[in-house]
Order: structure tokens, then sequence, then C-alpha cells
């Protein structure tokens, strides 16, 4: 009875997103809508004039890479939300292991894993740290930097087994979520809005631009490079 | 400055990571800090985050509704965190991201910011859910309400394609109607699970009787509060009254099946999770006849019904054994469970009458023909726990800290003052029944006079 059910269900949701496809727009005839457009042209408060790379000045927004204007400027809030969702799921993977001790094998790691890391390492925390610097230029940003970071801190965890960073990462990851609403309550307090970009936007395309963009962008690097390490190093444990 | 109230519990939750047992002592500030704030605010206010207008950034839309939800639910979260023996070490924390996300659930006026902050709301809860090592219950939970964050974002999606906005307003104003049966299914399934909706409900038994006074106190009263209201404020506001004729019949579903099954339960702790299905059920149909006295009537019962189930399910997971060694906490406890059934002079006899009297001025018949059945049953297995509780052969006792005591009994007392006075809370569900039917003021106070 009850894989009658499942199948009745399944088969009335397919139904129903089968049908759903009608209404959608046909693939690559979109027209733009008009916030789209705002958020390509950058003119929300301004007039929709065509924005040109390296020339543009003083924009609402500086970010040359549009999805990080839209991440990290027009819809801030959202990404403050997203920061939470990965804080919460580390706070719970750390909560709901605590108590278990470490695992340890009783014997070196690998001799080519432990030399390669000191090769290794520094590459990638520096190309951790490219990503999210240029969030705002370039694809990339906090997440996919900090993401980065946390694969040499989890090569760090399998080459050496008395690393333990978990310490430590709880407080960068503390300071760096904390700096990002302090960020929010700054701009509350010079512009009256929360989360509002008071630093000049600069030309569009420069390594020095758009505001508190980039700087949203190496805290949220930082904080997620932490809860990733957290998470790895409670998950390191024996069950 | 509405942001605050996001962003200062969510501030003290980043900054006590380090210090996760400290955190029980700053949470009670914390939400008087909120409150102090929410009365220093003015109504109708909108505040647009970042700077950027509505319709293309995020607002957050202080009505009447929003305000007085925000006051119940952060009362609710003040309650629990002065009793923080239920709170196990650390987990305050998680009641602090759980305030910052139902307050930013309530405030929000932008459809993808409230999956955001439900995505938030159920990560926090799915931890909360495994407490007292409750893994099956939590990996359900955690399971059905993915898939429902899943159709909530679709929902989302498909009302940006219908809209070019995500703004409630807009959507609400211009959403093309062909798209509206889509969305509005796909966001009733994401909200059905955690407003607690029969088929997508199988979670709460399990979850609510894992032991833990903390879940189901906080679950079952202070998220589905705010989980009701957005259901109000996206089925009633932005849809205008579409769709509800659907959740009616699943409410009435809900109600009735989920209080047969709590009948049948051994355990007090799965009778009362059915019963709290039951009484999202009834509420949600009585909000989904549309008229102003019924909605009125459908949140004065949701206030009614979370005051009952703290006490309730608070008592029935700290105290173990017979009531004639806890007496103060077994009157508590009873006054709560009469007040569900609905016995007269208590709270929930008052908004079980105004659901009746607006469900007949509707012309609705069907509605009382299921309340008083239902009630029947309610009254019959309240009645056997109440006997079963006062006199059984258990001696075990263990001592119940004297703040639990105290604070069931305040609340105790407070349903006896509702049902004799119920000025307070129908001023409270006055004023949000009147936030979510003004339609043509909502759109105006977030669009700016379009």
């Amino acid at each position: 009875m009850r894989r009658v059910f499942a199948l009745l269900i399944s088969l009335g949701l397919i139904l129903f997103f089968v049908n759903s496809l009608s209404i959608l727009p046909e693939y690559g005839n979109v027209e733009l809508s008009k916030v789209s457009n705002a958020y390509i042209n950058k003119s929300v408060n301004g007039n929709n004039e065509k924005v040109k790379f390296g020339e543009s000045k003083d924009l609402e927004d500086g970010a040359a890479n549009v999805v990080t204007s839209i991440v990290v400027d027009y819809r801030s809030f959202d990404t403050l939300g997203e920061v939470t969702v990965l804080f919460t799921s580390a706070l719970g993977v750390g909560l709901i292991l605590h108590g278990f001790k470490r695992k340890t094998y009783g014997r070196l790691p690998n001799f080519i894993l432990r030399v390669s890391v000191g090769i290794l390492l520094p590459l990638i925390l520096l190309f951790g740290v490219y990503v999210f610097v240029h969030g705002h230029l370039t694809p990339g940003g906090g997440f996919p930097g900090g993401t980065i970071i946390a694969a040499g801190i989890l090569l760090l965890y399998l080459s050496n087994e008395e690393f333990d960073l978990s310490k430590t990462s709880k407080f960068v990851e503390s300071y760096a979520g904390s700096l990002y609403i302090v960020v929010g309550l700054v701009g509350l307090a010079i512009g009256g809005v929360f989360l509002i970009n008071f630093l000049p936007t600069g030309v569009v395309g420069d390594l020095f631009s758009a505001g508190i963009v980039p700087i949203v962008y190496i805290l949220i690097g930082f904080k997620v490079g932490a809860e990733l390490s957290g998470v790895i190093a409670d998950l390191y444990r024996e069950g | 400055m509405t942001a605050l109230l996001i962003a200062i519990p969510l501030l003290t939750a980043f900054l006590f990571v380090p210090f996760k047992e400290k955190a029980k002592f700053i949470l009670p500030i914390i939400v008087l800090i909120n409150i102090v704030l929410l009365f220093n605010l003015s109504i109708n206010s909108v505040e647009a985050m970042g700077g950027w207008k509505a319709p293309f950034g995020i607002v957050l839309v202080l009505d009447s509704a929003s305000f007085y939800t925000l006051l119940v639910v952060n009362i609710i979260f003040l309650i629990i965190s002065l009793i923080p023996q239920i709170t196990e070490n650390g987990f305050s924390i998680l009641l602090l991201i759980l305030l910052a996300s139902t307050n930013g659930l309530i405030l929000t006026g932008d459809i993808f910011n409230s999956f955001v902050f439900l995505e938030i709301t159920a990560a926090a809860a799915y931890i909360i859910a495994s407490l007292k090592k409750n893994y099956y219950g939590a990996y359900k939970y955690l399971i059905v309400g993915s898939i429902a964050g899943g159709f909530y974002l679709l929902g989302a999606i498909y009302s940006y394609v219908g809209t070019g906005s995500l703004n409630f307003a807009d959507i609400s104003l211009n959403l093309n109607s062909s798209f509206l049966p889509f969305v509005s299914l796909m966001l009733f399934i994401g909200l059905a699970v955690e407003t607690k909706i029969l088929p997508l409900a199988g979670w709460v038994p399990d979850v609510y009787a894992s032991g833990s006074p903390l879940t189901p106190a906080i679950l079952g009263t202070g998220v589905t509060f705010t989980m009701m209201y957005l259901l109000g404020r996206i089925f009633i506001t932005i849809f205008n009254g579409y769709f509800l004729d659907v959740l009616y019949i699943f409410g009435l579903l809900t109600l009735i099946l989920a209080e047969i099954a709590a009948f049948r339960q051994e355990k007090l702790l799965k009778a009362l999770a059915f019963s709290s299905i039951a009484q999202a059920g009834l509420v949600l149909s009585t909000i989904s006849l549309n008229t102003y006295d019924a909605i009125k009537a459908g949140y004065f019962h949701l206030l009614n019904d979370a005051t009952a189930k703290i006490i309730l399910f608070v008592i029935a997971a700290t105290v173990v054994g017979n009531f004639m060694k806890n007496k103060t906490a077994g009157i508590s406890f009873s006054i709560a469970s009469f007040s569900l059934i609905g016995f007269p002079i208590f709270a929930g006899f008052r908004s079980k009458l105004l659901i009746l009297q607006s469900s007949f001025e509707k012309g609705d018949y069907l509605l009382p023909t299921v309340l008083l059945f239902s009630t029947i049953i309610e009254a019959a297995y309240l009645l056997k726990w109440n006997v079963r509780l006062w006199h059984n052969e258990n001696e075990e006792t263990k001592q119940i800290p004297w703040n639990i005591v105290l604070i069931t009994l305040i609340l105790a007392l407070l349903i006896i003052f509702i049902g004799i006075f119920p000025d307070l809370y129908l001023k409270v569900s006055e004023n949000i029944t009147d936030g979510l039917m003004n339609y043509k003021a909502y759109v105006t106070t977030v669009l700016g006079g379009m």
C-alpha cells in the first residue's frame, strides 16, 4: 500500500513539473526583467547607462563581477543569512560529535604525503587568498576561496597526527563573522542603513574598487575557511 | 534600525562560539534588549537593506502584523530563556540563531530572503531536534525539511520568473496569473512541513517526543507561530486569498486524523505531539476561511495553544511519576489541558467559541462539525492522561526546579485570566489580522505609493 502511494505521489509530481514547463520562457529567449537590468547596468538609483569596464567611475556599485555585485552588494543581507546557515551547520556538527576522541593510527603517514604537503600547502593557501581577494573582479569569492583554504588545512590534518587547529579556527570564525555584522553596523551608523556601501566605489575593474565588497568577501573567506576546517577537525574522530 | 532585531542576536551568537557554555547567561539579556528595541521602533516603517529600494533590494517591513508577531515570538523566547535547565550546554547559541532567524522571517519582505531565513530556522531546528541523542527523529526531520526547503526555493524561482522581482509586494501586484497555481502549491508544500500539516508532518511525533523539554517547547510554539504568520502573509496578503480552499481541506484532514492518532498513543509526549499537529490543522483551516473574524479567531486560538503547549510539554518532559508529589506542576498541567480541550472559563473555550461563531457567519458547517467531533476525542485522551498522572502507583520522585514550577504556574494563571478577560490576546490577534488583510496598505507601504 505504501509503495502504491509513493508511486502515485511521484507520478503526480512528475506530471506537475512537466505541466509547469509550458509556462516557463523558452531557453535562450528570456527577456531581462527590470530588476536584472538594473543590476547589470548598476543603476538601481541611476538612469540605466551602460557600464564600461575600466572607465566607469563612482557607480552605485563598483564590482566588475556582476554575480559578486548581486551577492555581496545588492543582496548582501541574503549572504549574511547564507553565512549563518553554514555557521549553524558547522556548529551542529561540533555539538553532535562532541565527546568523541580524535582518531589516531599510531604510525607516521606516508612519506610522499608528508613531503608534498610542505610544497603544496603554501600554493594552496596563496591560491585560496587570491580567489577571495579578487572576488569582486574575477569568478570566485569568499565561499570558494574559503573552501580552498580548508582543503589545505585538511592536508595538514592528514599529514600530521598531532596537528590541531580547532581552537584557533573557532576564534577566527567567531571574529570574522562578527566583523561582517560590524561592517553592516558601521553602515547603519554612517549611512543610516544596515549593510550600506559606505566606502567610495572607484573605477570598475581596479583591485581597490567596489567599496566594502572586497572587505566583506575577505571576511567571508576567513569565516568559511575556519568553519570548514572546524568541520574537518570535528569529523576526524573515532565513532 | 529594524535590522538590529536580527543583527544583535546574530552578532552575539558569532561572538560566543569560543565560549559556548557562557551563552545561556547572555540569552535572556539579548531577548530583553530585543523587546525594548521593538517598542522603540515606529510601526509601518520599511527599511531597505544596503540602501537598495524595493523592489530591487531586500526590505524589512514592520507593520502591525509583523510587530505583534515579533512581540509574541520574542516573549516566547524570553520565557524559554528564563528556564535554562531545559537547555543543554552549548545549545543556547542555537537559540540565539533561532531568535535571529525567526525575527528575520517575520520582518522580511522578500521571498528569497524568507527562504534563507527558513533555511537557518530549519538548520537550527534540526540540531535542537537531536537533543537527548534523538538522531533518528532529527534525521527524519532533516530529510523532510530539506526536500520541503527545495520546494520553497523552487516556488521562489517560479515567482521570480513570473514577476521579474523577488519582492512580496511586487509579486502580489505583478505575478503572471498562469504562474499562480504552481507558485502557491510549491510554497504550500515548503511551508507545510514547518507548520505541521499532515501528509508532511510525519516527523513531529519523533522529534517532539524525544524526552527533551526544549525541543517541543520552542519548535511547537515560537517556530510554529512564526511559520503560521508567514503562511498568512503569503496566502492572505500576497496571493490575496487564492488557494485557500485547498488549505482548508488539508487543515480539516490534519485536525481529524491527528486527533485520532493522538487518542491511540501510549506515550504522553507522543499524544501531545499529535495534539500539536491537530491544533495547527485547526488554525490553518480557520484562517483559510479568509474573513476578518475567522483570521482573528485563528490567531487567537494559536496564541492560546502556544501558551498551553509550553506548560504541557515542559511539565510532561520534566515530571517523573505522580503529580501528587508535585501538586503545583500538576495543577498547571491540568489547567493547560483543560484550556486545550476548551472547558469554559479557560482560554481555549473563548477561542473555540470564536472559531465556531466566525465559521457559522461564513455559512460553513463542515468546520464546526469536525471541530466539535475532534474536541470530544481531545477531551477523552487528555482527561485519560490527567487521571493517569494524578493517580498512579509510580513512587519515583524528582525535584523539579523552582523556576519551572513558577513559570508554568504563571502561564497557567494567564490562561484563566485570558479565559475571563480575553481582551489582551484579542488585541494582539486583531492587530495581526489587520496587518495581514490590509493588502493595499502593505503594497503602498513597501513600494511607496505606486
